[in-house]
């Protein structure tokens, strides 16, 4: 009788433990993650390195797109994927698949005498 | 020996409170505040951008002076636009002054332009200027109200424009100050602008200065 009532109180505590491990930790909790946000800090960064170099105004106005990812390629990340659109209202949707995708937007207001409106959009992606 | 079972129990206990402190160490507030801080930065970082480049549109415009007005509106209307595209909004007042070339003791015109972006209608907007008045009514989201203001000057004086509006749920009274030179021609755009989105607000009040 001792014994089954030994054997009934370990239960009931497996039992305790094991609820409180499946109440606590079962339910997946979905931590906010940073990572998107710093390859969108990175990604902005790296843009306004280029600009206070006083290269991305002209880049820009001459749709040069290859000097820009030229440059970009030396300040994010190389485990990172990345493309840049310049646009002016209408910025096309990237056909790039990834479901982790990020873009950032730097504006652009010209260069010394001209003055034209331009989007630089930075897509980011694993 | 009786109390076997007990102890059982007991151990099991502690496991309870040693597995529900470590679910409790695992801070989520901190790592939404972390995450949120980042946000904010990149937002700050976003308005400075929007900062230098209207200060940019202002300098390059130089070269064609009668448009700076024209070019500070349609860039702060493009830049309302990107960010409406992507959640944010871009609201805030600007006002663009410009006088063309001041000759001593003959009569100048000032003129001023506000853009009213401030997602709302300015229900009464009034300007003054050297002791003038101009009022207007019912200025609507995203347009612009004009006046010109006149005036005389032998020397170089440092002018004062008010301006004083109203919506429905903001009054706010600027005062912008024009340096008049005598000989020259000058711009003066006052900025007034807020960034927010969903996780929080930038915003500043800054004044340019160029002289032709």
């Amino acid at each position: 009788m001792k014994g089954q009532i030994q054997t009934l109180e370990a239960i009931i505590t497996v039992g305790i433990i094991a609820g409180v491990f499946i109440a606590f930790y079962s339910s997946r909790i979905q931590l906010p993650e940073s990572e998107s946000v710093n390859w969108k800090l990175s990604g902005f960064n790296a843009l306004k390195i280029i600009d206070q170099s006083n290269r991305l105004r002209d880049y820009v106005v001459n749709n040069n797109t290859t000097a820009i990812v030229s440059e970009l390629e030396k300040l994010i990340p190389p485990t990172l994927n990345f493309n840049i659109t310049i646009c002016e209202e209408n910025c096309p949707e990237p056909k790039i698949e990834s479901s982790k995708l990020v873009s950032v937007v730097y504006l652009i207001a010209g260069d010394i005498g001209n003055f034209t409106k331009r989007q630089v959009v930075l897509y980011i992606w694993e | 020996m009786g109390m076997k079972g007990q102890m059982y129990i007991i151990a099991g206990i502690i496991i309870v409170v040693v597995l529900v402190l470590l679910k409790t160490s695992l801070n989520l507030t901190r790592i939404i505040e972390d995450k949120r801080s980042l946000e904010y930065q990149l937002e700050k970082l976003e308005f400075e951008n929007l900062k230098n480049e209207e200060i940019y549109t202002l300098e390059i415009s130089y070269t064609q002076e009668k448009n700076t007005s024209d070019n500070i509106i349609s860039f702060t209307r493009f830049a309302r636009n990107s960010f409406s595209s992507r959640a944010k909004e871009l609201d805030g007042v600007i006002v663009c002054s410009y006088i063309n070339n001041v000759t001593a003791n003959e009569n100048t015109t000032l003129n001023v332009s506000v853009l009213n972006i401030l997602g709302d209608t300015m229900k009464s907007l009034n300007l003054t200027f050297n002791g003038s008045t101009q009022n207007f009514i019912d200025v609507s989201d995203n347009s612009v109200a004009k006046a010109n203001f006149t005036f005389n000057t032998s020397t170089d004086v440092n002018y004062t424009l008010s301006i004083v509006y109203e919506t429905s749920y903001e009054n706010d009274t600027e005062e912008i100050l024009i340096p008049v030179s005598v000989g020259k021609s000058k711009f003066v755009g006052f900025f007034d602008l807020r960034l927010k989105n969903d996780i929080g607000k930038v915003r500043e009040k800054f004044t340019k200065t160029i002289t032709f």
